[in-house]
């Protein structure tokens, strides 16, 4: 699919074009304006209309993402096949049902949170009026904050230290048949560290004596800082980083430590799919 | 009760709600070196905090019930008095794509993007990435769905954002939460067709 619709730059740009979240609300909008039975929808009075509405949106030079196109091309189909005599429909679609009710029903769970949606926007609403007490904010700078905050550069600098020390120690020249995979690596972390449980950053790699394994290790632990089993802390600047495991059991996300959540964010964005 | 003045002070000091539990803990243990009162139950606090709410209902302050605890705040029809004060703003409210991402989350999590684009019929990425920003959501976990996708659920957050007591007082839950969902668009897979077979086969007759 083609993000388009939701790219936070073209926000403002959306609200211009119009105030539809996406081809199902544009739909549900132009069924209430032709007073239409959503049970009993007139395909082809519909496709026209949303087909004029793209052409409208294309006049206004406006930028149609792609999930408009591709229900336009649902809507055609469902068009051609309304004009097709059942009899003249090929043999496997005969039995069938009309696929029109698919979309219908789309439309009708759509149309469902949607309304839970606004539902929600009214208690937003509401409750974005109520002030309560925040943190205070103690500003620090950001390279001396506490516990907590480690950068993804402090993170590759001390992986870069490890490295070198691996180097040296692999010079008297042995070779060896790696077989490290990231999986594996992963369940050697796991393995590791019990939950809640935490370790110097170098200590994880001091048996390793290949620069191959020292990689797919530390690949490991970004994929699990990424995933929340892991977090990266650290003292204050310049002081040694501690890789800890998430308390919270498999997969679980801390909310009471926003600390070090947030020390991790970084890596956890710039990794992310 | 003597030590209702305490209460009323640990509720307007506290950044976060307060459970019942939680504050009939500290009245029971008391201060560092001090005497607490060791008799308070979690059903006294309760009483309380209801007298609390009434005491407070002619004032410039409110009592609320949000996420599990009960949180001190400025009365809603002051909003504009208070935010005039500097350093006091309030997260901005979300726009409709991110409210209905919120929706689906809400009543059908943990849910994976692909099932949450089905029922929106468009790209989430970006409206997933504000929300877990903001911190009301949360990746909870993954599915064990083909490509074990990740799966969101609400966090607190959530809760505080929009001033609900737990998931149970969102409108409707009863309903929204047994809808079935569209099977997530993966235009590949026999697995797929049946599932669009079977939802069709759900589908209302006329």
């Amino acid at each position: 699919m083609i993000p388009m619709l939701e790219i936070p730059g073209s926000e403002a740009l959306r609200v211009e074009l119009n105030a539809f979240t996406g081809p199902l609300d544009l739909l549900l909008h132009l069924i209430r304006e032709q007073e239409m039975d959503i049970y009993d929808i007139r395909m082809e009075k519909l496709t026209e209309q949303y087909l004029a509405r793209l052409d409208q949106m294309k006049e206004d030079n406006l930028a149609i993402a792609g999930e408009f196109l591709v229900m336009a091309a649902t809507l055609l189909y469902l068009k051609s096949r309304t004009l097709l005599p059942v009899q003249d429909r090929p043999p496997e679609e005969v039995e069938e049902e009309d696929p029109k009710w698919e979309l219908i029903r789309q439309l009708i769970e759509y149309r469902k949170f949607k309304e839970a949606a606004s539902q929600l926007g009214e208690r937003e609403a509401l409750h974005s009026k109520i002030f309560g007490r925040v943190p205070e904010r103690i500003s620090v700078p950001k390279a001396m904050q506490g516990p907590g905050q480690v950068s993804m550069f402090d993170l590759v600098w001390a992986f870069q230290k490890v490295l070198r020390s691996v180097e040296d120690r692999s010079r008297v020249g042995r070779f060896e048949d790696e077989k490290f995979t990231v999986g594996q690596k992963i369940e050697f972390l796991l393995d590791r560290l019990s939950p809640g449980e935490e370790v110097l950053f170098e200590d994880l790699f001091r048996s390793m004596s290949s620069r191959g394994e020292v990689v797919v290790t530390f690949l490991a632990m970004l994929e699990l800082i990424r995933l929340r089993q892991l977090a990266a802390v650290q003292d204050g600047p310049l002081q040694p980083i501690r890789i800890r495991r998430t308390p919270e059991g498999i997969l679980g996300v801390p909310s009471e430590m926003p600390s070090s959540v947030e020390g991790t964010g970084q890596l956890g964005d710039n990794s992310a799919v | 009760m003597e030590w209702a003045r305490i209460l009323e002070a640990l509720l307007f000091a506290a950044t976060e709600p307060m459970e019942p539990a939680r504050l009939a803990s500290i009245l029971r243990e008391g201060p560092e070196g001090g005497q607490g009162w060791p008799e308070v139950k979690e059903q006294d606090i309760r009483d309380e905090l209801a007298q609390l709410s009434e005491r407070l209902a002619p004032r410039g302050l409110i009592l609320r019930e949000v996420a599990g605890g009960f949180r001190i705040g400025t009365a809603p029809d002051l909003a504009g008095w208070v935010a005039k004060l500097k350093g006091v703003t309030k997260p901005p409210r979300l726009t409709p794509p991110a409210l209905e991402t919120m929706a689906v989350i809400a009543y059908r999590q943990p849910i994976s993007r692909a099932e949450i684009e089905a029922v929106r019929g468009v790209d989430c990425s970006g409206t997933l990435a504000t929300l877990e920003e903001r911190g009301i959501i949360r990746i909870s976990g993954r599915s064990e769905a083909p490509g074990r996708p990740i799966l969101y659920s609400t966090t607190p957050l959530f809760l505080e954002h929009f001033g609900l007591r737990d998931l149970e007082e969102l409108p409707n839950s009863e309903e929204l939460r047994r809808v079935k969902l569209p099977a997530p668009a993966d235009p590949a897979g026999p697995q797929q067709e049946e599932l669009i077979h079977e939802t069709v086969e759900s589908a209302p007759q006329s």
